[in-house]
C-alpha cells in the first residue's frame, strides 16, 4: 500500500480576541492509495479545521503553527505546509490533485452561475481542452454519477435543483479531474437518509473505477461503517484512535470510542435508550490538563488522566490508541 | 427573460395612469377651479379680465363641467402634451418646464451615474481590504456624506470653490452663456458648472452605496460557494471577482429603487440654493401660488422619472439574478 498523503503532527489554531482556540493540535494519519478513511468525532472536534488545513483554505485568522502535510504527486513529495497557500502550485494541486466537497450542496454553488458553468469553470482550470470537450466531459461526469437529463442539469441553476441532486453534481465536479486524493466533509450530512443511502451507495460504486483515495469526514458512526476501510476517531483537535473499521466496531479501545458506538441508534436495540456521551464538551480555549477526554471518561484514573498527556500506542496491527488504559504512560 | 420583462412594462401603465390620477387630485386640490383664482388675482391688481379669453380657457379645460369628465378632458390633453395654463406665467404648462425638465433629468442622470461608479468602486475597496487605513478613510467620509444635508454641502463647495478660484458657480452656465444658442463653448461652460450640483446631489446616496456594498460582500466574502470555488483552485482576484462581487452587486443595483426619487428631490432643493435651471424653484412657487396646472404636471413628471428608473432598475436586477428571473 501506497501512502498519497501523510499529515505529521499538524497544529492549526486560531488567534482570535477571545484567545488561542488550538483547533487541531497534534494531530497525525496517512491516507493510503485507494481507500476510504473516515474520519468520525462530535462537532467542533477539528474535523473541518484538518480537512482546510491540507486544502490550505483557512480563514484568515487561522494558522498552522506546527507539522507537516505531505503529499505524494506523481514522483515527488512535497510538504504543503510549506507552499504559499495563493501561489501556483498550491492552487494546481487544490482542485485538481486534492478535491473536496462539502456539507451544503446547496449553499456551494453559486446562485448566480449555471451549475455546468461552474463545472466547466473548474475543468478548465487545470485542464488544457475547449469549452467545448469541457462541457463534454461535465456531461460525462454528470452520467456516472447517474443524474437524470444531464443535459437540461448542466444549465440549471443550484436553486432550481434539489440538495441531493447537487450533491451528485458535486462528487460529478470533484471527481471529474480524477483527483488522487477526495476529501468529503460531511457530505450528506445535510440531506434526508434515503438521499444519504444512495449517495454513499454512489461513492462506492465511483470509488471501484476512480480509485481516489477518500478522506470522509463525518459525525455518524453508521455512515463511517458503510464508507470506510480505516476509521479515525477524533476528540478537541486530537487523534484519539485509529484502526481498521471491523476492528474498531468489533474492539473499540477508547473510552470515547465506545461512548460514540453506545450512541448509534440501531434497530436491534430499539429498546434500549439511546446513550448521549455524559458530559459537556471543555471550552476551546481552556483545554483540559492531562488527557483531553477526563473530564467525561469513566475509567479516569484519578492521578494520571488529569495530570499527564497518554501518547499513542500500537496495540494491534495498525490499531493505535491514545490512552493510559494501553499503556502510553 | 422576455417575459420577465414584458410583465414589469405592464405592470409599470396602471402606476403611471395612478400617477396621472393622483397629479389630477393635486390639481383639483384648492377650492374652487384655477380660473377664480386667476380672476381673483386679476381683480386684486386692478387688471382687465378679458371675458372673451376666460371663456376660451374655461371650455378647453371643461372647467363647467363634472370632475369625472375634467379629468378625462385633462388626461386626454396630457396625452397629446397639453398640460394646462400657468396663470402665474401666462403661458401654456408645456411650454414653461420642457428645458427646465431636461436639465433636471441630466442632473439627475448624471449624479446617480456619479453615486454608482463611486460607491461602487470605493464599496469594493472597502470590503476586501476591510479594517485598512484607506477602509476607515472612506468610513468616516461616507459618515460626513450621509450626515451633511444637500443645501449644507452646496454651500460650502461653492465657497470652497469662490476661495481658491474666485469663480461663483452658481447656476448652470455663465452669464455670457445663459441665453446664448447651443455651441461648443457653452457646452464646456455647462460642463464647467454642473460637476457641483452632480456632486452635491449624488453624495448622499453615494455614502449609502458605499456601506451597502461593503457589507454584502463582507457577507458573501464567507459565503460556502466562495470556499467551494476556491477549493477548485480559482486564483484568489479572480475569486472575488467573479463570485462574492457578482452577488453582492445585486442589492446594490436595487437601490435604483431609493436611489432615484433621493436624487429627484435632492436635485429639487439643491435646484433652489444653487439657482439651477432646474424644476426645483418653479415646482415652490407654483405650490406657493397655488398655480396648480404646473404644480400638478411637475409632480408627475418627477413621479415618471422615478418609475422609469425603477423600471430600469429592475430589468437589471433580473438580468443580474436569475433568481429573479425564474420566479
Ligand atoms: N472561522 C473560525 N473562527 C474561529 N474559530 C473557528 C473557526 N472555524 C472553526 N473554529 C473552531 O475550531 C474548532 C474546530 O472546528 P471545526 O469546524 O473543525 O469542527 P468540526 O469537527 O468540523 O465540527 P462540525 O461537525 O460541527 O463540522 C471549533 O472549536 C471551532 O470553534
Ligand atoms: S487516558 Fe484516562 S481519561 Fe483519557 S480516555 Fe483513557 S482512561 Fe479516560
Ligand atoms: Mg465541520
Amino acid at each position: 500500500m501506497r501512502k498519497v498523503l501523510e499529515v505529521r503532527n499538524l497544529r492549526t489554531h486560531f488567534e482570535l480576541v477571545e484567545g488561542t482556540v488550538r483547533a487541531v493540535d497534534g494531530v497525525s494519519f496517512q491516507l493510503n492509495e485507494g481507500e476510504v478513511l473516515g474520519i468520525v468525532g462530535e462537532s467542533g472536534c477539528g474535523k473541518s479545521v484538518t480537512a482546510q488545513s491540507i486544502m490550505r483554505i483557512l480563514p484568515k485568522s487561522a494558522r498552522i503553527v506546527d507539522g507537516e502535510i505531505l503529499f505524494w504527486n506523481q514522483q515527488d513529495v512535497v510538504d504543503l505546509t510549506k507552499l504559499d497557500s495563493e501561489g501556483e502550485q498550491m492552487r494546481n494541486i487544490r482542485g485538481k490533485d486534492i478535491a473536496m466537497i462539502f456539507q451544503e450542496p446547496a449553499a456551494c454553488f453559486a446562485p448566480v452561475y449555471t451549475v455546468g458553468e461552474q463545472m466547466i469553470e473548474a475543468i478548465l482550470l487545470h485542464e488544457d481542452m475547449s469549452k467545448q470537450e469541457a462541457r463534454r466531459l461535465a456531461l460525462k461526469m454528470l452520467e456516472k454519477v447517474k443524474i437524470p437529463n444531464p443535459e437540461s442539469v448542466l444549465d440549471r441553476y443550484s436553486f432550481q435543483l434539489s440538495g441531493g441532486m447537487l450533491q451528485r453534481c458535486m462528487i460529478a465536479m470533484a471527481l471529474s479531474l480524477n483527483p488522487k486524493v477526495l476529501i468529503a466533509d460531511e457530505p450528506t450530512t445535510a440531506l434526508d437518509v434515503t438521499i444519504q443511502a444512495q449517495i454513499i451507495y454512489l461513492v462506492n460504486q465511483l470509488q471501484k473505477e476512480y480509485s481516489s483515495a477518500i478522506m470522509w469526514i463525518t459525525h455518524d458512526m453508521g455512515v463511517i461503517a458503510q464508507i470506510s476501510d480505516r476509521v479515525a476517531v477524533m476528540y478537541l483537535g486530537q487523534i484519539v484512535e485509529t484502526a481498521p473499521v471491523k476492528d474498531l466496531f468489533r474492539n473499540p479501545l477508547h473510552p470515547y470510542t465506545r461512548a460514540l458506538l453506545r450512541s448509534i441508534p440501531r434497530l436491534a436495540r430499539r429498546k434500549k435508550k439511546l446513550e448521549a456521551i455524559k458530559g459537556v464538551v471543555p471550552d476551546p480555549y481552556n483545554l483540559p490538563i492531562g488527557c483531553r477526554y477526563h473530564n467525561r471518561c469513566d475509567s479516569f484514573i484519578q492521578g494520571l488522566c488529569d495530570e499527564r498527556e497518554p501518547t499513542e500506542v500500537e496495540v494491534d496491527v495498525a490499531h493505535r490508541v491514545k490512552c493510559f488504559l494501553y499503556g502510553g504512560r | 427573460m422576455l417575459t420577465y420583462l414584458l410583465r414589469r412594462l405592464l405592470f409599470a401603465i396602471p402606476l403611471l395612469f395612478l400617477i396621472a390620477v393622483v397629479s389630477f387630485i393635486i390639481i383639483e386640490l384648492p377650492p374652487g377651479d384655477y380660473l377664480t383664482v386667476y380672476v381673483m388675482n386679476l381683480k386684486q391688481s386692478g387688471e382687465a379680465i378679458d371675458e372673451a379669453a376666460l371663456q376660451v380657457l374655461r371650455t378647453r379645460y371643461g372647467l363647467d363641467k363634472p370632475l369625472l369628465l375634467r379629468f378625462f378632458i385633462w388626461f386626454r390633453g396630457v396625452l397629446k402634451g397639453d398640460f394646462g395654463y400657468s396663470f402665474m406665467w401666462e403661458k401654456p404648462v408645456s411650454q414653461l418646464i420642457g428645458p427646465r425638465l431636461w436639465y433636471t433629468v441630466l442632473i439627475s442622470v448624471l449624479a446617480t451615474a456619479f453615486a454608482w461608479v463611486f460607491g461602487f468602486l470605493i464599496g469594493v475597496y472597502s470590503g476586501i481590504h476591510q479594517y485598512s487605513i484607506g477602509d476607515y478613510a472612506f468610513t468616516v467620509l461616507g459618515y460626513i456624506g450621509l450626515a451633511t444635508p444637500n443645501f449644507l454641502l452646496a454651500l460650502i463647495l461653492l465657497w470652497a470653490v469662490y476661495v481658491t478660484f474666485g469663480v461663483s458657480l452658481g447656476g448652470l452656465f455663465s452669464p455670457e452663456y445663459a441665453n446664448a444658442p447651443w455651441s461648443w463653448a457653452k457646452f464646456v461652460d455647462l460642463l464647467k458648472h454642473i460637476w457641483l450640483p452632480v456632486i452635491v446631489i449624488g453624495t448622499g446616496s453615494m455614502a449609502g452605496l458605499i456601506r451597502i456594498l461593503r457589507a454584502n460582500l463582507l457577507d458573501e466574502i464567507e459565503k460556502p460557494y466562495v470556499i467551494a470555488a476556491k477549493a477548485r483552485g480559482l486564483p484568489s482576484k479572480e475569486l472575488y471577482w467573479k463570485y462574492p462581487l457578482r452577488v453582492a452587486v445585486i442589492p446594490f443595483a436595487s437601490t435604483a429603487g431609493w436611489v432615484l426619487p433621493e436624487i429627484v428631490s435632492g436635485a429639487v432643493v439643491t435646484g433652489i440654493v444653487l439657482n439651477l435651471p432646474t424644476v426645483g424653484v418653479i415646482l415652490v412657487d407654483a405650490l406657493k401660488s397655488q398655480d396648480m396646472y404646473l404644480a400638478g404636471s411637475l409632480v408627475m413628471f418627477l413621479s415618471i422619472f422615478t418609475i422609469i428608473g425603477t423600471v430600469i432598475s429592475d430589468i437589471l436586477l433580473a438580468w443580474l439574478d436569475p433568481r429573479i428571473r425564474f420566479e
